[in-house]
């Protein structure tokens, strides 16, 4: 994790700075990207229409992702490869959430409770905490912490830049406050959406709050009607057609 | 004499016990969470019956290395916090500390809490006075769902 304090900090902007970058994010990039989100699949020629009182935005045209590398945290990497062959929720914070996040992480188990995908399947859905606190989430931390939620759940995180270019592509907005150096005490806001990409590594829909264990399994079982599940031929180890 | 003592003692008693009385708390309690979980979130009603506004300017609990109140906000699905420094309950309201909103940041127990342990706050009033609350730890299980 060495490598990661050293990478970080340039990024330590002051507070100000911060949030006057944060401010431009929401004008010039969030407000607008959040909107065309909502509004796509409202239009008369989407033809997605979402299952009525879920907050799930679904995008007409699957969005590829960028190249970028993360790391697990049981230090295997963490590529757009690692999102293929299955459906994938993810959630963005960080372990010093003391509210929204492992709220959002008590959801996925409520969800994944009641979908209870069998660990063996290698075509079941992923779920992901992708911390944006690298400085203080060590991988160890972060598997601690997911892993009390449930087993199945993945914990990942990794140098700002390579963050950067993974929350820049989904439209997560994140931003540090009263961040100094030597300070342990920081408050992260982040954006509280369910991102939801498909077996291809495309984004496909995003779930906004307010939503509990049943929206998350709704989403995940309507994108899997709407867009099918993953194929065979792109699990690592298909199994058997029944 | 012995009389006049009592009656003063009584009366004495008397107001310690309404200043005492200034705040109720209901439905405090505290989600369990990841042992190595850094902070904790702590939910409370504050309910003020007296006639003025009660004003929560500190918090602390031995069991932790701080206690802040924070609140939440959603900016277009942003969610932000912000450390309040004075909770102001009106005479005759109540406050309440609920997931999204408000909530007592427990910051780095003092060791692992687990559903059924019991986490003591103290609250510090304007006044000077202070205010102990007793908030359980539950369980996943103890609460089926949450939208927040």
């Amino acid at each position: 994790m060495g490598d990661n304090g050293a990478m970080s900090n340039p990024r330590r902007h002051s507070p100000a700075a911060v949030l006057a970058l944060l401010g431009l994010l929401f004008i010039g990039f969030g407000a607008g990207y959040l909107l065309s989100l909502r509004q796509n699949p409202e239009a008369p020629d989407a033809g997605i229409a979402v299952p009525a009182g879920l907050n799930l935005a679904v995008l007409t045209d699957a969005r590829s992702l960028p190249a970028f590398r993360l790391q697990r945290h049981d230090g295997r990497s963490f590529t757009v490869d690692s999102l293929r062959g299955h459906w994938n929720v993810l959630f963005f914070g960080y372990t010093h959430c003391p509210d929204v996040c492992p709220m959002a992480l008590q959801n996925l188990r409520h969800a994944w409770r009641q979908w209870q995908p069998a660990p063996s399947n290698p075509r079941r859905p992923r779920a992901w905490f992708v911390s944006v606190d690298p400085d203080r989430d060590t991988p160890e931390l972060l598997g601690k912490y997911v892993t009390y939620f449930h087993p199945d759940f993945t914990g990942v995180t990794g140098p700002v830049d390579e963050i950067d270019k993974f929350t820049g592509a989904l439209g997560i907005l994140y931003g540090f406050e009263d961040k100094d150096e030597g300070k342990d005490d920081y408050i992260v806001n982040h954006s509280s959406q369910m991102v939801f990409i498909d077996p291809q590594g495309r984004m496909r829909a995003v779930l906004s709050p307010p939503y509990d264990g049943d929206d998350i399994v709704r989403a995940l079982q309507f994108l899997e009607t709407r867009f099918g599940p993953p194929a065979n031929n792109r699990s690592p180890k298909p199994e058997s057609p029944t | 004499m012995i009389p006049r003592l009592s009656l003063l003692t009584g009366l004495f008693l008397i107001t310690f016990a309404a200043r005492a009385a200034t705040l109720q708390v209901q439905d405090a309690h505290v989600p369990e969470g990841p042992p190595v979980a850094p902070v904790l979130a702590g939910y409370l009603t504050l309910v003020n019956p007296g006639e003025k506004t009660v004003r929560i300017v500190g918090a602390s609990s031995d069991q932790f290395e701080a206690v802040e109140i924070h609140e939440m906000r959603m900016k277009d699905g942003v969610m932000t916090m912000k450390p309040v420094p004075a909770l102001a309950i009106p005479a005759g309201g109540k406050v309440s500390l609920a997931p999204g909103g408000l909530h007592l940041m427990l910051i780095r127990p003092r060791k692992a809490f687990r559903a059924g342990d019991t986490i003591r706050v103290t609250l510090k009033l304007d006044d000077g006075s202070t205010l102990a609350a007793n908030l359980p730890v539950k369980g996943d299980d103890d609460h089926a769902h949450h939208r927040h």
